[in-house]
């Protein structure tokens, strides 16, 4: 479309964009122009008035192309010009940067890598976009990926760089340009930026100092044939022997309904296979994967689709995710308020768990408690925890029918904090003295609760209903509430459900609250719905509701085989994901990969036994090198936040960083926190890796500049010179001597000529 | 005249003597109430043996006592804990009701006179496996060579239902005479019967005493009687609160472990 604008118009529409349009004629010229007009004008009164038979149409539109004749031609001797600030050959400096990362080897541009164009344009000697730039500018190389360096010559890059960072890249060019007349930044590169921070900041900066950037996309902005792991979402950590489920997103092009195998790797071994049906092209499926985390340690996880014969990037079918498997005991409190079944077959549910310790306070009369599976002699003697200390010590806690009068105010707020500041787990079960029935209602534990309380149904009408559970479209991809087999080769999940006996509920639960989900429902006997399962984050920790009063029925029933795990299994994981990323007093954050000599950030949250957090604190973090080294890196208050601290360093070698992090004060040991982060060339560089014309146009936008493509980058001289950056001249430049102009006159020739024939007047 | 006198007295007292074993053995029939459906409220659950019956008394050996000895017992739960059962009403299920898998804890009397079918051996042998807790009460040391009713029986017909199963001797120490009222002696525990002293075994999990407790057997004594009279008036209140808080005991286990 361009080059057609071209021929017609003789520059390229972006020089009308920068020109200002004028008649350059001179004033005498103008004045003899205008006298030629009259007599014109006068031979056309002189037309009008000898009629010589000819119709009033005809004269109409003879006279018309007459008129239009002279008027071009009046036009041209007006000298229409465009005038343009145009820079000064050879007397600005313009930057040129080279994209140097992995993504540009890609073969994409008809069978050429497109490091094919730089070679090409730049790396020649007789290069002509090379040569076209340096008769009219000074040219400056930098090359860039996740560094920026000064390059002598294109031939020097070698497309090694494991990530594409466009802003540091700019800003550097800009910065090393400072104080020289620069008339601009050429960019060429696939604009695969992997960095996650944005542009806006440089662009900003760019664009209050005038500097303009010309992006050259290299490659194409889809490809044919691709197969990608978008995104893997894991824990950064879990329970040894936790059921994960993880949704791997995966987007394609060009295999629409094809199906392909999605397996998890655990360090080489096969943790779960599935096979994925791909959507229309361009479009992303998510796909929950279901393994478990079966052996301890810093384990790396491959989430990979198998590679297709013909697909144009290969590298960007696999993902890995490294995830922390504890084989720690986690303890979790639960209180029932009276005798019930539901406790018992809960605590056989857990009992074989090794990572999981309930410990049991089982109310059996007024102010009479047996106390179950407790770590020493004195835990819980004194009834429920009364401070905070004590109760944030457990990882969660659940509530069985327990009024909650039974609890002072302190404890009911100190409930409540338990999730939202200390960031525990907290289950309320149903029963007669749960939830609104329990007098829960307006306490602030129902703050936290993800569901709504009607008032409680009192005297001989108190609720009771059978409730036929069914997971919702949620829950059947929850691990929690995905089944396994009854028995072995049977059926799992969705339809497992059908299976299963009803439980009885009598607490009439409704409907959860906005932001909370609803996991498992059920229908009452008044055909009512009953939620039977919800959840939801509340500050930095997590409620749930189990409205029912009997899950131990889904073991009990005589519908239910012995070698049946069901009941098991959904308590397992149920009490397993109320523990699941539960802080602890130290905790400690980092990026899971860094490139080996990139900067690794470590983030430490402190807090005493209260969870209030400590700012006094002498945290270290012990850092062991792949090799066995060990480094001490003091961690300092960051100032900025409460009980948070900050270090950094720089791992030189490849493989697997283990941080151990102590905080200590005067009163004593606050924790330790062990995690691992691991250097290494990653593949992000494979990862959306297509031509971003998107976001290279927008960078040229913000900066002045104008975005071309490997095809149209002939212009890019042009585009330059005409951007009035730099040390620059006014130009004028002639526009009568446009094809366009000669093409109209000749229409009008022609058409005139063609009429007077068609009418028979010639 | 004299004889006749003495054989008038004679007669009186054994007429009042059957009296009062009629009042304490209750030879009287009584009508199986039928069972409540279930609500998620505890219930006492008692165990059949043999074909549903309409009425039964004292010649039907696993009804003994139906259906005050519960009755009371529960009563008594609701007193003294938070276990809020049903104390008006009782259900009564056969080994391989369907019903059961709804009642984790069960009670049979005078298991020395229990068979089983397949069917029912089968049935019982799962409940037991899956979580069932079975109270067996109200047995005594076999009578004679061949006597059906006490303990040989009774093991013969357990293993019948689950094979290669031993019962172990409690002694004052297991946890089950400590989950809510402190028996620490055995020595007060009551005896219903003429000979010996009561004997606590237990059956466990894979014969293995320190896995979940399948089935807890009063041997040689028969605590209901007690729970049965309790408001008569016939047996000493001590050996009745006794008796209670063995029930309370067992109770309180079986629906904690």
């Amino acid at each position: 479309m361009n080059a057609l604008f071209q021929f017609f118009f003789k520059y390229p529409s972006f020089v009308f964009e920068k020109g200002e349009f004028t008649f350059t004629a001179s004033r005498t010229m103008a004045l003899a122009i205008g006298v030629a007009a009259l007599l014109a004008i006068a031979t056309l009164v002189t037309y009008r008035r000898v009629h010589g038979g000819m119709p009033r149409r005809d004269r109409l539109v003879l006279t018309m192309l007459r008129v239009g004749l002279v008027g071009l031609l009046a036009f041209c001797l007006f000298r229409p010009s465009l005038v343009l600030k145009g820079t000064v050959p050879q007397q600005n400096f313009l930057g040129v940067l080279l994209d140097d990362s992995r993504s540009m080897t890609i073969a994409d541009r008809d069978g050429q890598a497109r490091t094919q164009f730089i070679e090409n344009q730049f790396g020649q000697p007789d290069s002509q976009l090379l040569n076209a730039l340096s008769e009219k500018f000074v040219l400056r190389f930098f090359r860039f990926s996740n560094v920026v360096d000064r390059l002598k010559s294109p031939g020097d890059l070698r497309y090694g760089g494991s990530a594409t960072r466009l802003g540091p890249a700019l800003e550097r060019a800009r910065d090393e340009l400072a104080g020289l007349p620069l008339a601009g930044l050429v960019l060429v590169t696939d604009g695969a930026d992997t960095s996650d921070a944005t542009l806006e900041e440089s662009l900003a900066s760019l664009k209050a100092r005038s500097v303009p950037v010309f992006p050259v996309g290299v490659g194409r902005d889809r490809f044919d044939r691709d197969i990608q792991v978008t995104r893997v979402e894991t824990p950064r950590s879990t329970l040894k022997g936790t059921t994960l489920a993880v949704d791997v997103v995966i987007s394609h092009t060009g295999y629409a309904g094809t199906t392909v195998p999605l397996t998890v790797e655990d360090e080489g071994r096969i943790a779960a296979t599935q096979d994925v049906t791909l959507p229309s092209t361009g479009d992303s499926t998510t796909v929950r994967m279901t393994f478990t985390a079966g052996d301890t340690g810093a384990r790396l996880f491959r989430f990979q689709v198998k590679t297709q014969a013909d697909e144009q990037v290969t590298q960007n079918n696999a993902r890995d995710a490294l995830v922390e498997v504890s084989d720690r005991r986690d303890k979790i409190l639960y209180m029932e308020g009276e005798p019930r079944f539901e406790m018992k077959f809960i605590r056989r549910a857990v009992e074989e768990d090794q990572n999981l310790q309930v410990v049991i306070l089982q109310r059996t009369a007024e102010d009479k408690y047996l106390r179950l599976d407790v770590g020493s002699k004195d835990e819980l003697v004194g009834g429920f925890p009364k401070t905070r200390e004590e109760l944030f010590a457990y990882r969660a806690v659940i509530l069985g029918s327990v009024e909650a009068a039974s609890f002072s105010p302190d404890q009911l707020r100190m409930l409540a904090d338990y999730v939202s500041k200390r960031g525990g787990g907290l289950l309320m079960l149903g029963g007669r003295r749960a939830f609104a029935e329990g007098g829960w209602a307006g306490t602030p534990v129902a703050e936290v609760l993800p569901v709504d309380m009607d008032a409680p149904a009192r005297g001989s009408g108190a609720y009771f209903s059978h409730v036929s559970v069914k997971p919702t479209r949620d829950g059947l991809s929850y691990p929690v509430t995905q089944l396994p087999a009854a028995v072995k080769g049977a059926k799992s999940s969705g339809s497992r459900w059908d299976d299963l006996p009803a439980l009885s509920a009598v607490n009439a639960i409704r409907s959860v609250k906005p932001g909370a989900t609803k996991l498992l429902s059920g229908t009452d006997d008044n055909r009512q719905e009953q939620v039977v399962l919800a959840y939801q984050r509340y500050g930095r920790g997590k409620a749930l509701a189990l409205p029912v009063q009997d899950s131990w029925l889904w073991r009990m029933d005589a519908t239910i085989a012995v070698e049946d795990t069901t009941h098991a299994t959904f308590w397992r994981r149920l009490i397993r994901w109320l523990v699941d990323g539960v802080p602890d007093q130290v905790s400690v954050t980092t990026s899971e990969r860094v490139e080996p000599g990139e900067l690794m950030k470590l983030t430490a949250e402190v807090v005493d036994p209260a969870f209030v957090e400590v700012n006094d604190a002498q945290v270290v973090a012990h850092v062991t090198t792949p090799s066995g080294k060990v480094v001490d890196i003091p961690m300092e208050w960051s100032v900025s936040k409460d009980g948070e601290y900050r270090a950094s360093f720089v791992p030189d070698e490849a493989g697997l960083y283990e941080v151990k992090t102590t905080a200590t004060r005067t009163q004593g040991d606050l924790g330790t926190s062990v995690v691992h982060t691991r250097a290494s060339a990653g593949d992000a560089e494979y990862f959306d890796a297509a031509m971003r014309s998107t976001l290279l146009q927008r960078i040229a936008e913000d900066t002045g500049g104008r975005f071309f493509t490997a095809d149209t980058a002939s212009e890019l001289p042009e585009a330059i010179t005409v951007s009035g950056r730099g040390v620059t001249v006014i130009e004028e430049r002639d526009l009568w001597d446009m094809p366009i102009i000669l093409m109209l006159l000749l229409g009008i020739i022609g058409a005139e000529w063609g009429y007077r024939r068609l009418r028979g007047l010639a | 005249m004299i004889r006749l006198v003495v054989a008038l007295a004679m007669l009186a007292s054994a007429a009042a003597l059957a009296a009062a074993q009629s009042l304490r053995f209750g030879n009287a029939s009584h009508p199986i109430e039928p069972n409540p459906s279930y609500d998620g409220q505890f219930i006492f659950a008692r165990l059949r043996y043999g074909p549903p019956l309409a009425m039964v008394n004292q010649r039907i050996p696993w009804s003994h006592d139906y259906p005050d000895g519960e009755r009371h017992f529960m009563q008594i739960m609701h007193e003294v804990t938070y276990l809020r059962p049903k104390f008006l009403e009782s259900t009564v299920l056969a080994l391989d009701d369907p019903q059961l898998g709804r009642y984790p804890l069960a009670y049979m009397a005078e298991p020395g006179f229990w068979f089983v079918t397949e069917a029912e051996a089968e049935a019982f042998r799962a409940w037991l496996l899956k979580g069932g807790f079975v109270i067996f009460d109200d047995f005594a040391e076999d009578r004679a060579p061949g006597w059906r009713g006490g303990w040989n029986a009774f093991v013969t017909t357990f293993q019948r239902i689950i094979p290669g199963i031993r019962f172990y001797d409690l002694d004052e120490s297991h946890p089950i005479f400590h989950s809510f009222f402190e028996i620490d002696s055995f020595d007060i525990v009551p005896q219903m019967y003429d000979i010996g002293r009561p004997i606590f075994r237990a059956a466990f999990e894979d014969n293995d005493p320190s896995k979940r407790m399948l089935a807890m057997v009063n041997f040689n004594t028969d605590i209901s009687e007690f729970w049965e009279f309790s408001p008569s008036g016939l047996l000493p209140i001590t050996e009745t609160n006794e008796a209670y808080k063995l029930g309370v005991n067992y109770v309180i286990y079986g629906m904690t472990h």
